[in-house]
């Protein structure tokens, strides 16, 4: 199974034990860290492993890839980031299904439980996952985005500027509106968006202001969703993999995506100026939105996918051409 | 591993070993317990005891296309090491019954089969009990999660079929509905003191064994062809001597119908002995003899404690030697003596009584005049019950479930002779997908299908399934070649019907010469061997002047091999239809010569 040198390294994932379903991990190894001229590193999401752990039930010691240059386990080592195979990860899936996401350590029988508890509620993952300082790419390039940084994973990065756009990528709470800037690009990230309303006044600010281009993404979507008056709820099955079909609302159009989120979305709750843009074929949740006259829309998926499929990667497309 | 022994064999390497896929048979294999045991499964049950001493059982998981992260619903369940909880819950309350499947589909165990499993399955659901399903195929309809309550889509290994019995605790296990697989393991669950439905192991294995069965067989004066199990030539030739060619020669226990042939001569036998068998001690090949032209008439039946409850005679339309898998079945039979069907009702009742036969069974007889010999006996259900079951419009399964389950059942009302309509099951070959292979047929079988038709008459039965399996009627030639003199004669009145209807028969040179002697027109064609002859048979396939050809094999001379060979495989390569068998060519000629494809009437099963 492929993936995750992309998930270790994806901000939405910081504070979290991630448990792989795919029973094989490791047997590709994993890519050079090297970062390009611009400061994005070239085949990871961000500058370092953001997930707590790793589990896995059958982990590959031997890796065989042409871009392999070092082992998963030595790269977790290298990083600090404990690693556990052997694990009847399906049985652990399955508690994790029923009881919803839940504080975990990695113990082992014979040692004492010497490991401190953690906390995840109330610790606000954005704020410690986002940019302290504003960052600029692509310089001079053209159209300028603004890119709110709630934990951004580096292909919605590399997507916006190979699109010869110019971004810049603001902390999380940043102020921008009294920027230039074209259009507006929410990012993903981490934990329960309930705690991100700074954000969220700063986008109804804008959207207060001007009628520029915004697009979300995940963290994105829902921080959009509440500044156009909805509520958010914790998903009984939150998504996750690679494998998630959404239905584009209107069409016969489905799409196989990628999806990273335990919070959704209450469609009923938006104002009457939205509608739904895309839902979840499987449990009809809310996937996307968009206004009806402004180009303002959003995916609760990754469209940037990194890794999982790149049907949706039209999304960059469209903000790009929106942009004036 | 292979540095332990059984003793110093610790819990986590056993459990390692486990989880990556180790059988306990490898495991017994790798620690040098095949050295220590007499025999293999001794050894692996030393293996087991000892991983279930140490606590090392498997879970059971659902297949899951979502990765556990919606609950799954699909109940196709498989067995793994590397899990600490099984996704689903055993009740513990007795009140479910396993049935062993098939198995992957090869020649020889097909869709019959698991038409059985999926019968049995029902009639377990309508009876109260949870059904639960053991196979492996994912094309069957056994291995549609909807058929049961509970589907393993697992191995048919003793190994996997005990754990899974272990984590069930079913009120029984069916082995009787899945052919040989499920047959072969009867005893060795039964070892283990598993609930076996149906006739008891002890009894199975007393029909298994070609010994046993033999004496039991001749303790009630019950004929069956001479044979003898030998460990040397010798002892062969002695045999053979006594008895006389032809004989056929198979490896003991094995009724497959695998590694078997007849040989006709000396040299044939050495032949085949030196290509097929290894000849020792602990290798006997069983040798008998084999009765030419005679009549193969099978009995599949369900009995009730050793008494018959329900029966189908149904008899080949090919004498014996053609496999029954192969061979062309007509049911009820139209061309046996009173007598001989009156001989074979008592035989098969003796056998039921003796053997105990508590549910499905078939006993492969050969008759010539009213001689009934006995070839072999399964006591489960065989590749004839679904279309036996069809045209007689009596569910066997259904029947024989029942009575594995103790349901009382009473003795169907419905009597094969009182059916005013017949039913032909054809084989349907493949030889076509099959480079180079000599579509003959012989004691292996070969057929890869088989299509069963009812008709108001045997004709008409036999036309549509013949046409059903792919066969053509010709529009205008025939080309003949019809092996040895009693095959020629055979073949007599089909020509005269051929060149009546207006047919123009093409003859190789022995056929050509009995023809022309017996008054019958046709024109002579050569062999491939009769090199600068015109005109050549091969070549007039090729040119398609002929629209059937009729090729029966006269014996196993290098030169009749090569020229037939080349012939019937010139006929599968063009497309052209070819019939191997005197007999069946005979029924197929009547059968288009006098029944018009005008005349066949297009009626479902239920309309009969």
């Amino acid at each position: 199974m492929m993936g995750y040198p992309e998930s270790l390294t994806d901000p939405s994932y910081a504070g979290q034990l991630l448990t792989m379903t795919f029973p094989l991990v490791g047997n590709y190894g994993v890519p050079p860290f090297t970062i390009e001229k611009n400061g994005i590193p070239t085949f990871m999401e961000s500058d370092r492993i953001y997930a707590s752990a790793i589990i896995v039930s059958d982990y590959t010691e031997e890796y065989s890839h042409w871009n392999g240059v070092e082992s998963l386990a030595s790269w977790l080592k290298r990083e600090h980031v404990p690693g556990i195979t052997g694990i009847d990860t399906r049985e652990l899936t399955k508690v994790l299904r029923e009881h919803g996401v839940m504080m975990g350590k990695i113990l082992f029988d014979d040692e004492p439980d010497n490991i401190p508890e953690a906390d995840y509620e109330g610790v606000n993952f954005v704020d410690l996952v986002s940019t302290k300082e504003i960052i600029h790419y692509n310089e001079g390039a053209g159209k300028k985005a603004i890119l709110v940084d709630c934990g951004v994973k580096a292909n919605i990065i590399r997507s916006l500027i190979n699109r010869g756009v110019e971004v810049i990528r603001v902390p999380w709470n940043y102020d921008y509106t009294g920027m230039q800037y074209d259009g507006l690009f929410l990012a993903n990230g981490p934990g329960d968006p309930d705690v991100c309303n700074d954000a969220v006044e700063v986008i109804r600010k804008q959207m207060n202001m001007s009628k520029k281009p915004i697009c979300g993404i995940c963290m994105g979507n829902q921080l959009l969703s509440k500044a156009a008056g909805a509520t958010i709820y914790k998903l009984k099955y939150g998504h996750r993999g690679h494998n998630q079909p959404v239905r584009m609302v209107g069409t016969e159009k489905c799409y196989i995506t990628s999806q990273n989120h335990g919070y959704a979305v209450d469609a009923t709750t938006l104002g009457t100026d939205w509608k739904e843009l895309f839902v979840n074929m499987n449990d009809g949740s809310n996937e996307g939105i968009c206004h009806k006259e402004n180009p303002w829309f959003t995916s609760q998926f990754h469209p940037e996918a990194c890794s999982g499929p790149v049907d949706t990667d039209f999304m960059f497309d469209k903000f790009v051409e929106t942009l004036k | 591993m292979k540095r332990r022994n059984i003793n110093t064999l610790d819990k986590e390497l056993l459990r390692e070993a486990k989880v990556y896929g180790f059988t306990d048979f490898q495991i017994a294999r790798a620690v040098g317990l095949e050295g220590e045991e007499q025999n293999m499964h001794k050894a692996m049950l030393i293996v087991r005891q000892l991983r279930k001493g140490f606590g090392i059982v498997p879970v059971v998981k659902q297949i899951d296309t979502l990765a556990a992260e919606y609950p799954a619903q699909t109940n196709y369940l498989y067995v793994t090491y590397a899990g600490v909880a099984s996704d689903v819950s055993f009740s513990n309350d007795r009140n479910s019954v396993i049935v062993l499947g098939s198995g992957a589909y090869r020649i020889g165990s097909s869709v019959e089969f698991d038409w059985c499993g999926v019968q049995a399955l029902n009639t377990i659901r309508k009876q109260g009990y949870r059904s639960i399903m053991i196979n492996y195929n994912p094309e069957t309809v056994s291995t549609d999660y909807d058929m049961c309550d509970r589907l393993y889509f697992d191995e048919l290994t003793f190994e996997r079929v005990m754990d899974i019995i272990d984590a069930e605790t079913p009120h029984g296990v069916i082995v009787s509905t899945g052919g040989q697989i499920p047959n072969n393991l009867a005893m060795y669950l039964d070892e283990q003191n598993v609930p076996i439905l149906g006739t008891a192991a002890k009894d199975i294995d007393n029909a298994e064994d070609r010994a046993k069965f033999s004496s039991m067989l001749t303790e009630n004066g019950i004929n069956q062809p001479e044979w003898s199990a030998l460990t040397s030539m010798d002892d062969i030739d002695k045999f053979v001597d006594r008895v006389g060619f032809p004989v056929l020669v198979r490896p003991s226990y094995v009724l497959s119908g695998a590694a078997m042939n007849i040989c006709s001569n000396k040299d044939e036998l050495t032949r085949f002995l030196q290509l097929a068998a290894n000849v020792s001690e602990d290798h006997p090949v069983v040798v008998s003899k084999f009765i030419e032209h005679a009549k193969e008439i099978e009995m599949d039946a369900v009995a009730q404690n050793g008494e018959i409850m329900a029966y189908a005679i149904s008899e080949h339309i090919e004498f014996a030697g053609v496999h029954s898998g192969d061979a062309t079945i007509q049911f009820p039979p139209q061309k046996l003596y009173v007598e001989t069907v009156r001989r074979i009702k008592r035989i098969s009742r003796q056998i039921a009584k003796q053997l105990h036969i508590n549910g499905p069974f078939n006993i492969q007889y050969m008759a010539r005049d009213n001689d009934i010999l006995v070839i072999e006996c399964n006591l489960r259900a065989s590749r004839s019950f679904p279309f036996v079951s069809k045209v007689l419009k009596l569910n066997f399964i259904d029947l024989a479930t029942k009575i594995m389950l103790g349901v009382p059942v009473e003795k169907p009302n419905k009597n094969l002779f009182d059916l005013d309509y017949v039913g032909i099951k054809a084989s349907q070959f493949s030889f076509n997908r099959l480079q180079k292979a000599d579509p003959v047929l012989g004691v292996d079988m070969s057929s890869t299908g088989e299509v069963g038709c009812l008709g108001d008459d045997s004709s008409t039965a036999l036309l549509k399934s013949m046409l059903s399996v792919g066969q053509r009627i010709p529009k205008k030639t025939v080309l003949l070649s019809t092996g040895g003199a009693k095959q020629k004669a055979e073949m007599l009145d089909a020509a005269k019907m051929l060149l009546q209807h207006g047919y123009e028969l093409y003859a190789t040179g022995g056929t050509s010469k009995y023809l022309t002697e017996n008054g019958i027109e046709n024109t002579l064609v050569y062999w491939p061997s009769d090199e600068g002859k015109a005109p050549q048979a091969l070549d007039l396939l090729h040119e398609k002047k002929i629209d059937m050809v009729v090729n029966i094999p006269k014996d196993l001379t290098p030169r009749e091999l090569t020229n037939g060979y080349k012939i019937r495989r010139a006929a599968i390569d063009l497309n052209v239809p070819l019939i191997t068998n005197s007999r069946l060519a005979s029924a197929f000629i009547t059968a288009f010569c006098n029944v018009s494809m005008d005349d066949i009437d297009i009626k479902a099963w239920g309309e009969y």
